[in-house]
């Protein structure tokens, strides 16, 4: 006992003693300047190991007090290499800091971590978050055209909070998903439309643009196989703002828009419409008396309430120039220990259609903390709230192209001659569609739905409660290990509420109908992770990453659907119905459970290896278990010594080589029990009954991408142009097809891993900045891809998959898959012109034999004859259409322009799309000889022997002519376009100015969106899609509304 | 040191613990699978309601049948509904020929319900006292079966010649079959079979316990009665008829009763039917509930029906204050416009069928068969008078003509022409053009396509003649 006291009392008195001796202090002075010799103030000095810390003054100098022990000081500055000076046996240093190479520092997001980017061997293309910020958009997708290679990007309609057509390098699945996988701020966010009512709902509008410091977008196999079985259609990564070390900043952005319709066809006017019709009546009557029924069929103008002939344009009715205005503030700051980044947005968004509003108000909260030395929590909370407002149907949403209450659609067909409102102001109301006024037609319809009494009454409302949120704690109980657990939620709430009116529109089958229903969407996602990095011997450096995650996701919806309204008056679901029917009915649940790791490895920053291996099991599979792989390797030839040698090292700043193989999968779009054959509950004549429902396929598993990937990067002159070239090759094997079974065995079809397909091609892009003076700079980006798209095996028994632009019933099937085009090709039926004869429209059968048709013939006659006048066999899709024309763009890309001159700075984007077609359905619609309204095209037709014209002789009840029966190739036109997607000028205020006012900066701008664009396609805008983001299904333009014309102004202020 | 191995452990090793693989293995809990549907009788109950309930395709059938017979026209406001199948122009491809080869799917995913039933049935768990259940149940399904097969027979091949192409005979569910064609003889052979054991399994049953819902002795010698005349067994078609109408457990109609039957205010005829307690699938076919008439009565059927003849006001319906008609049977119900029961079978059928049977046995029986059809016809027609024939020949002529009055919209006509080979002549007021006023006798368009998709999905299948 005596001696254990003894013991430390003397252990205490040496520990005392060397504290003692460790006091001694001696002081050092320093210089410090930049590699031009001019000081440097502010630069921070500090004692490693101590918390001692001296600032360098205005001239540079700076002066410590260090003890013996201290060997060296540490130098550090923002923008600046960190130094290390020794001071052993010196009293004063100078000290020449050099800056900081950005280049050497920027990093790309690589999945459960980040990397350097010059180190990356994966292919990675990184667009910061100004580039999209202060667009009038309302998730970020929509502004990434044109802005990386290898991504395409489509804005469907002007619908707002549509979800772009999003495919990186091509279309990567035939009935599953192709829409990348994001992942914002490390957990895997939902896609997708998650409204079920006529106004879209982007589940990622969640995301206010301004909150996204940047976005990576992952692309082959050694980048994305960190993902594994979620990774063939590539990977996003959106990292969103934290907190800056410096003290607290304030900035608010905030801009006014002015949104407009673009495009609109050119319609008859009520005198050229009723002229023009009542002409097709009387060369149909022509041709063989009785053939238009009633007897009576007459259009006529009917005067308005001034008096004078009513003529209506609808478009006027449907479309508005709309008003928009958003704002966000944001506090951030940091210091050693703690960063945050606090902000609050709102955003107010009109669209082109009546009715059809975006509101969003968010909130993001990102915090990080050091604890202790070796212990860092931090959290993100997020919550926005989406109000996706609209009053009917737009028909541009996918399935929506038929609908007769599709506004795009409504203002293309009424007639011209008749207006919303009779004369003493009531509705114009006929008994289902709108009133003919003094029209006299079949039926009594000059038109579909009024749609101002649908604008009036009706509403079709999705709003969102979306939460994505996580918390996470760091241990790094060693300089080269770091442990990390993240625990992450993606939330989404949705309210759709939907009415509608029993006077008239789609509610009067019904005596009007009112729904709710509501769905909740929740994933949980728990990560946790070990990363390695360790140096060898200085050169050899080596980082691993191991992690484990589990993701449980589950769906529920129910809501309610009312019918038959007791008083028209009421408006709301709660009111007085008598017939209630339960609605909007899911539930579905999926568990992913997944380990995974990666090994970076570089010698001397020269030589580059890369692994990445996911081990993925997945609860709706049959096959569950799979594994997924990446590996990739690069070289920087820059630091060898024969690239010096040869001199190249003049030329070349940089130059790597790089290459990359693996295997991934894709399962977004599997159902939830696609493995299980099952039973549904039904009623039979009010009794209970169990029913067979689908047959599960037990053996179904992901699709399976090999995807190889070889590139170069280099920069010439000091940098000032870069390039990166890539070669990819995407094998897609075991895609999930719905194939049909034998209907002998009752059943549908059953989906099967069966088909194969490729994308293959090449992804250029270039990065120059031509002039960088003090006064003016351009900085210039370009990239185009080459991508080729081919189907090469279906399924037995499925050998080809025709694609519907419509829904059920009402519909048609220009797109068609079979094996050996690309994915959704146009199969059409080809057309020679207008007989200059007989004012007939020529087709061409499958032989290509010309077939003309006439809608009404003398009585035995036959509608489609041959040349010579004998009758031919009726021209159909199934026995005449051909494979004629591709529908993907085979080049794609952008053109980013940033001009500044002192304080001003203009932004030009070019975006396009090129070598494709677009089936223009509505041209078809457009030209439709029954009581539909026409294009002024019409007024150049046929009307007598000889005339060469496009337009045929009008026939009243003509249908089949321009392809409304039939979809033909003389609609489907060329797509290519190039797009003036952008171009903003902006002007930053001079610091003198503002200073007086506690400002620190200040930037006020104007900006466009879709100002003008080249292309021969003949609709509003080639950019277009009326079937969303189906992947079999693109290319199509059929009674959508037209994309909008934005133009904003903005200020941003920092405080 | 103790904290970072706390970590670790906690960390990597509770992350993959509580990651458990079953978890893995989700069920939906909103339906059953494969494993878990059948447990007890009551399971095998609520499957067999499903079969019936899959009886509803036969809704399709009368519709198409409808369709290219001469029982209808084209409705004022038909916006092209069964248009294309009106004018002879279906094919075997699903967008013009979806009237007709949907039954085709309908009846297969019954059979497969049955047979699905049929397989877990003897191994649910029943009471002592529901074990009784196992057997009628197997009854009714096996009886159920032969009617699906019966239909597609009708629909799918020509009239009836043993060595013909028939249908797919399915008695076992399986996903990936891809069946041939059976021969029609074999295919009667096995419907036969089916009902015979159905019959056998059944209890006796008398007019009390007798139900029009459920599959039972008396429905089954009906349809078996109808089963005989379309194969050419006459004797088998009188006795089975007569026993239907000796078991007495329907007679025909009142003049007052017999409205009542097409508003499903009784049930006095019905010896087979599908319920429908809101849907509108048999009535919506004609008229839609918001009264548009998409597929009208012939007006060859309207001039049919001479005065005093009950059935027109019964069968036939006029829009007040215009000359709309619209097709009554199922217009109408207490449930509500167009909510109307299927009468798949009825004893009026039972007593014609019985007297075109006396009509063509080898040595026909004129007065037997007159008497049944005098039957028929004085309940119908006010101060009838009973007819006589002088041959067989003329009162087989005036049964079909009685048939095509009696059982319009009832799904016959068509099968009645076909079988008799007889052509579909139209009224020319009945049709937009001439082209379609006639189906000559024996055309192919008499047997219905098989649909294109079982075509590509099975290639041991062939398409009927012609298309």
């Amino acid at each position: 006992m005596r001696m254990r006291k003894l013991l430390a009392l003397v252990a205490g008195i040496v520990l005392l003693l060397g504290h003692a001796q460790a006091q001694l202090n001696r002081t050092v002075t320093g210089k410090v300047t930049d590699e031009k010799g001019n000081a440097l103030s502010g630069v921070t000095v500090t004692i490693p190991g101590s918390d001692k810390r001296a600032l360098t003054d205005n001239g540079g100098s700076f002066s410590i007090s260090v003890t013996d022990k201290t060997k060296y000081l540490k130098l550090s500055y923002v923008g600046y290499n960190t130094e290390e000076v020794a001071i052993t046996g010196k009293a004063s240093v100078a000290v020449k800091m050099t800056a900081e190479d950005k280049s050497l520092a920027e990093v790309v997001v690589v999945g459960y971590g980040v990397q350097k980017k010059k180190e990356a061997t994966g292919t990675v293309t990184t667009v910061k978050g100004e580039a999209i910020a202060e667009k009038p958009v309302q998730s970020f997708e929509a502004a990434l055209a044109g802005r990386a290679a290898g991504v395409q990007i489509t804005v469907p309609t002007g619908v707002l909070n549509t979800p772009p057509v999003f495919r990186i390098r091509g279309t990567n699945s035939i009935s599953l998903s192709s829409y990348p996988l994001i992942v914002v701020d490390g957990v895997v966010s939902y896609t997708g439309d998650f409204s079920s009512t006529s106004a879209a709902g982007n589940a990622l509008a969640s995301i206010n643009p301004n909150d996204i410091e940047s976005m990576d977008i992952a692309k082959d196999a050694a980048a994305t196989a960190i993902y594994g079985s979620r990774a063939a259609n590539g990977v996003v990564f959106i990292t969103t703002k934290k907190g800056k070390t410096g003290k607290a900043k304030v900035t608010y952005d905030g801009w006014v828009g002015f949104t407009k319709a673009y495009g609109l066809p050119d319609m008859l006017n009520a005198f050229d419409y009723t002229t023009y019709k009542n002409e097709a009546v009387a060369n149909a009557l022509a041709i063989r008396a009785g053939s238009v029924s009633p007897a009576n069929t007459q259009f006529a103008l009917t005067n308005g309430p001034d008096g004078k002939p009513i003529n209506t344009r609808w478009f006027d009715y449907i479309y508005r120039d709309g008003f928009s205005h958003s704002h966000n503030v944001n506090v951030s700051g940091a210091n050693d220990n703690t960063n945050y980044y606090f902000s609050v947005g709102y955003t107010d968004q009109e669209g082109i259609i009546r009715k059809n509003d975006f509101k969003r108000v968010n909130v993001l909260f990102n915090l990080e903390s050091r604890v202790s030395k070796s212990i860092t929590v931090g959290g993100k909370l997020s919550y926005s709230n989406e109000k996706n407002l609209a009053a009917v149907s737009s028909g541009s949403l996918a399935g929506e192209a038929y609908g007769t209450a599709g506004l795009a659609r409504t203002g293309m067909v009424n007639a011209p001659n008749i207006s919303p409102y009779n004369n003493d102001g009531s509705y114009n109301i006929g008994a289902q569609y709108i009133g003919p006024m003094n029209n006299v037609v079949s039926g009594n319809q000059v038109g579909f739905y009024n749609p101002v009494v649908l604008l009036d009454k009706n509403r079709s409302n999705s709003e969102n409660n979306h939460l994505q949120s996580n918390a996470y704690l760091q241990f790094k109980p060693l300089s080269w290990l770091a442990l990390k657990s993240v625990y992450g939620i993606d939330y989404i709430f949705v309210d759709n509420e939907t009415f509608a009116t029993p006077i008239h529109g789609d509610g009067q089958g019904s005596t009007g109908s009112a729904s709710s229903t509501y769905g909740k969407y929740k994933t949980w996602v728990w990560t946790n992770t070990a990363q390695f990095d360790y140096t060898i011997a200085d050169k050899h450096n080596v980082n691993l990453l191991v992690g484990s995650e589990q993701q449980r996701r589950t769906s529920t919806g129910f809501g309610i659907n009312r019918q038959n309204l007791s008083d028209p008056a009421y408006t709301v679901l709660q009111a007085g119905w008598t017939l209630n029917n339960f609605t909007g009915s899911a539930l579905g649940e999926n568990y992913l459970l997944s380990s995974f790791a990666r090994l970076n490895y570089n010698f001397d920053k020269k030589y580059f290896l890369s692994g990445n291996i996911r081990q993925d099991e997945y609860s709706a599979l049959g096959v569950k278990k799979g594994t997924f792989w990446g590996v990739s390797a690069g070289w920087e030839i820059t630091r060898e010594k024969f690239w010096e040698k040869a001199g190249l090292d003049r030329v070349f700043s940089s130059f790597k080589i790089r290459g990359s193989y693996g295997k991934v999968g894709n399962i977004a779009g599997i159902g939830d029990y696609t493995t299980l054959s099952t039973f549904g509950s039904g009623l039979y004549g009010g009794a209970a009954t169990l029913g067979f429902g689908s047959a599960g396929n037990p053996s179904i598993t992901w699709e399976t991408s090999k995807k190889t990937d070889v590139g170069v990067s280099f920069g010439l002159f000091q940098n000032k142009l870069t390039a990166e070239i890539a070669y990819y090759n995407n094998n897609i094997d075991g895609l999930v097809l719905n194939v049909p079974q034998s209907p002998s065995t009752g059943l549908g079809s059953i989906a099967q891993n069966a088909g194969k397909m490729f994308n293959k091609g090449l992804e250029i892009t270039l990065n120059a900045s031509p002039i960088t003076t003090k006064d003016f700079s351009w900085n210039s980006s370009f990239n185009i891809t080459f991508n080729k798209n081919q189907v090469t095996e279906l399924a037995p028994g499925l050998t080809e998959i025709l694609t519907i632009t419509g829904s059920g019933s009402t519909g048609e099937f220009p797109n068609r898959t079979v094996v050996g085009y690309p994915v959704g090709y146009f199969y059409l039926v080809r057309t020679a012109g207008v007989d200059p004869e007989t004012g007939r429209r020529i087709f061409l059968n499958r032989a290509g034999t010309p077939v003309m048709y006439q809608h009404i013939v003398p009585t035995g006659g036959s509608n489609w004859t041959y040349a010579d006048g004998s009758p031919a066999p009726a021209i159909t899709q199934a026995n005449d259409a051909v494979m004629v024309r591709n529908s993907q763009p085979k080049q794609f890309g952008g053109w980013d322009n940033t001009f500044r001159y002192k304080n001003f700075d203009l932004n030009v984007l070019l975006t396009y799309q090129l070598d494709f077609y677009v089936y223009y359905g509505t041209n078809a619609g457009l030209h439709d000889q029954r009581y539909w309204n026409n294009t002024t095209d019409v007024l150049r037709r046929w009307k007598a022997k000889g005339d060469v014209t496009d337009m045929v002789r009008p026939i009243y009840g003509d249908n089949v002519s321009y392809g409304n029966t039939i979809p033909l190739d003389m609609n489907a036109f060329n797509g290519s376009f190039m797009k003036l997607r952008n171009i903003s000028l902006g002007y930053t205020v001079p610091k003198s100015l503002l200073e007086k006012a506690k400002i620190s900066s200040a930037r006020i701008y104007v900006s466009a969106q879709n100002l003008a664009m080249i292309t021969k396609y003949p609709g509003p805008d080639p950019e277009v899609a009326s079937n969303g983001n189906s992947s079999t299904g693109q290319g199509t333009d059929r009674n959508t509304a037209p994309n909008a014309r934005t133009i904003t102004i903005g200020l941003n202020i920092g405080f | 040191m103790k904290l970072f191995k706390y970590f670790i452990y906690t960390a990597l090793g509770g992350s993959l613990l509580t990651g458990c693989s079953k978890e893995l293995d989700l069920k939906p809990t909103d339906g059953f699978t494969d494993a878990n549907a059948f447990r007890t009788i009551a399971d095998a109950q609520l499957a067999a309601n499903g079969a019936y309930g899959r009886y509803g395709t036969n809704a399709n059938t009368i519709y198409s049948t409808a369709l290219v017979s001469d029982e209808t026209k084209i409705g004022a406001d038909n916006a092209g509904q069964g248009a294309l199948t009106f004018r002879y122009q279906y094919s075997a491809d699903g967008t013009t020929g979806g009237d007709v080869t949907a039954a085709y799917t309908g009846y297969y995913q019954m059979i497969d319900q049955v047979n699905r039933t049929l397989d877990k049935l003897p191994t649910v768990i029943a009471t002592p006292a529901e074990e009784p259940r196992r057997n009628i149940l197997k009854g009714q399904l096996l009886a159920l079966r032969a009617l699906a097969h019966f239909d597609l027979l009708q629909l799918y091949s020509k009239a009836y010649s043993a060595n013909e192409k028939g249908i797919p005979i399915m008695l076992t569910s399986n996903i990936y079959a891809q069946p041939k064609r059976n021969t029609m003889g074999e295919v009667m052979t096995q419907i036969e079979k089916d009902m015979a054991d159905a019959f056998a399994l059944l209890p006796a049953v008398t007019p009390s316990t007798f139900s029009d819902t459920v599959m039972n002795q008396v429905n089954i010698n009906a349809y078996r009665a109808k089963i005989a005349l379309f194969k050419g067994d006459y004797q088998n078609a009188v006795t089975y008829a007569t026993n239907v109408i000796s078991s007495n457990v329907k007679p025909l109609a009142s003049a007052a009763d017999f409205p009542g039957i097409w508003t499903d205010a009784n049930t006095t005829e019905t010896l087979f039917r599908i319920r429908y307690s809101t849907g509108t699938t048999m009535g919506a076919l004609w008229t839609t509930t918001g009264n548009l008439v998409y597929i009208a009565p012939s007006d060859k059927l309207i001039a049919t029906y001479g005065t005093g003849d009950i059935r027109k006001a019964a069968y036939i319906g006029t829009y007040s204050g215009t000359t709309k008609n619209y097709v009554n049977k199922y217009f109408n119900s207490s449930k509500g416009g167009r909510v109307v029961d299927m009468k798949a079978i009825r004893i009026a059928e039972v007593y014609l069928i019985r007297a075109e049977a006396y009509a063509k046995l080898a040595v026909p029986d004129v007065n037997a068969g007159t008497n049944d059809l005098n039957e028929v016809r004085s309940k119908r027609i006010t101060g009838y008078t009973n007819a006589t024939f002088n041959n067989a020949g003329d009162l087989i002529t005036a049964v079909l003509a009685e048939r095509f009055k009696e059982l319009c919209f009832e799904g016959t006509r068509l099968f009645d022409l076909k079988r008799n080979n007889l052509p579909v002549s139209r009224n020319a007021s009945d049709v937009g053009s001439a082209a379609w006023q006639t189906l000559p006798a024996g055309n192919y368009r008499f047997v219905f396509p098989i649909p294109q998709y079982e075509l590509l999905a099975n290639p041991n299948n062939v398409q009927n003649d012609g298309y």
